[in-house]
């Protein structure tokens, strides 16, 4: 699954022979052998992409993606998970805010 | 300071989370992570948010976080305290023990592994860090300047889109988390929401616990015949700073606290955020073959250009995932799979 971006995917359409790249076209044999060597060298050195079209996550707007988070909170499956509150000490002086109603911290 | 405890009645793995900003050990992504990895066998420590009240009074010795390298030191502390208790007192028998951490809790975590890498107080088998901010310069200035939609909404309208929201996800509060149908209903929902509405919601959700934030971090600095007396003062106080934004904490509270803590650090905020940002420690990352980063390369609060530097410098112990946004796809099956698979974890499929 670690592979590729959308954006190093070679894909090969149009005319014949015609190997598209960004930016620019290949015709010859030897450039179609070197632009595969140099395809070959890109994936290689970039191992830790996940492929695009292996990957179906359904939301392609990052924005609407985020907000999916707000709902990991949902406790549908989980009523009876056993939780236990746990008190660390404080760092001394901490342990409270207010002062009493004398005024004295 | 509350933790909460998801615990094995035998010995296990022991897995700290700690999400994003502002989030408690209560409510929000550490209970799902906390419910995934329960039901695999681990016990499971929610981690309050340094960027949390109840960190900021209880375990911040700056009283102001906000600045990783310091906050990940005061975390280092509590994490031993905790594991003293859990052993002592709780008797909970740990086989080895993982870190996970997500969005500002993964910037923490890295610089936690830095740290245990040193001292090895803990010993810290496994951190995966899901998207941690890259530069906090620009996601900064991204969620003030969503947060800035608010004055081009008006007031009434921005209320109401929070309530809108608000009304949306309360409908989803009993839905199991693990069914992509009820993440598809979801979205419909939002899609009801224009761009700008909805960055201006993801600015607010963030922001949701900085009031009481600033309200500890000016108290604890306060003389002590200044601090408020009454429940009342004290709401009084956190609703003033409701209009606070990250920027305004950091520049009139924290800034100045954290400049006291040593020499030689930056004056400006501009300056910690890049002391406090992932690049600095770079090369101890990948050094170390515990840490493992998951990013989107779409995620709203990075550039490409970062997660590709990133890339370039640490190699396979990145994983960039091209779709999800900011933490997005925690939920989607390929995600939970790789997430237990980091940690040695069985499949849920």
């Amino acid at each position: 699954m670690q592979l590729i971006s959308d954006s190093r995917r070679v894909p090969v359409g149009g005319r014949k022979q015609e190997l598209r790249l960004p930016g620019c076209v290949v015709r010859s044999p030897l450039s179609l052998w070197s632009a595969i060597v140099w395809s070959a060298i890109v994936l290689c050195l970039s191992p830790s992409l996940v492929q695009a079209e292996e990957y179906r996550y359904p939301y392609r707007d990052p924005y609407l993606a985020t907000v999916t988070t707000a709902i990991l909170s949902a406790d549908g499956m989980t009523p009876h998970l056993k939780r236990e509150a746990i008190h660390v000490p404080v760092l001394a002086g901490r342990s409270h805010l207010r002062r009493s109603k004398d005024g004295v911290p | 300071m509350s933790l909460t405890l998801y615990r094995q009645h035998r010995p296990a793995p022991l897995l700290f989370v700690l999400a994003g900003i502002g989030s408690n050990p209560y409510f929000g992504l550490g209970t799902y992570v906390a419910w995934l990895f329960h039901r695999q066998g681990f016990h499971v420590v929610i981690l309050p948010s340094p960027m949390s009240w109840n960190f900021a009074l209880a375990a911040s010795r700056s009283g102001a976080p906000g600045y990783a390298p310091a906050d990940a030191r005061d975390l280092y502390q509590t994490m031993q305290d905790t594991l003293t208790l859990l052993r002592t007192r709780y008797h909970v028998a740990t086989t080895r023990i993982g870190f996970l951490g997500a969005s500002l809790g993964a910037l923490d975590g890295a610089y936690l592994s830095v740290i245990d890498a040193q001292e090895r107080k803990i010993g810290i088998d496994t951190y995966l860090l899901l998207n941690p901010p890259l530069d906090l310069n620009y996601a900064l200035e991204r969620v003030d300047a969503w947060n800035a939609l608010g004055a081009k909404f008006g007031r009434d309208r921005s209320k109401a889109l929070v309530a809108r929201a608000l009304a949306i996800v309360d409908t989803f509060s009993t839905e199991r988390r693990d069914d992509p149908a009820v993440f598809a209903r979801l979205s419909r929902e939002f899609k009801t929401f224009t761009r700008e509405e909805i960055q201006f919601l993801l600015a607010k959700a963030l922001q949701t616990a900085l009031p009481e934030l600033v309200y500890v971090t000016e108290t604890i600095e306060d003389p002590a015949d200044r601090r408020p007396i009454t429940k009342d003062e004290a709401r009084q106080r956190i609703q003033a700073a409701n209009r606070v934004t990250f920027v305004d904490y950091a520049q009139r509270l924290a800034v100045p606290r954290w400049r006291k803590q040593a020499v030689g650090l930056p004056t400006d905020l501009q300056g910690f955020a890049r002391q406090g940002s992932l690049t600095p420690i770079l090369e101890q990352l990948r050094a170390n073959p515990r840490v493992h980063i998951v990013h989107n390369a779409d995620d709203i609060l990075t550039t490409r250009q970062s997660i590709r530097a990133l890339q370039q410098a640490l190699g396979p112990r990145v994983v960039v995932f091209p779709y999800g946004g900011h933490l997005g796809n925690l939920w989607y099956s390929d995600n939970t799979e790789y997430m237990l698979r980091t940690f040695g974890a069985g499949s849920t499929r």
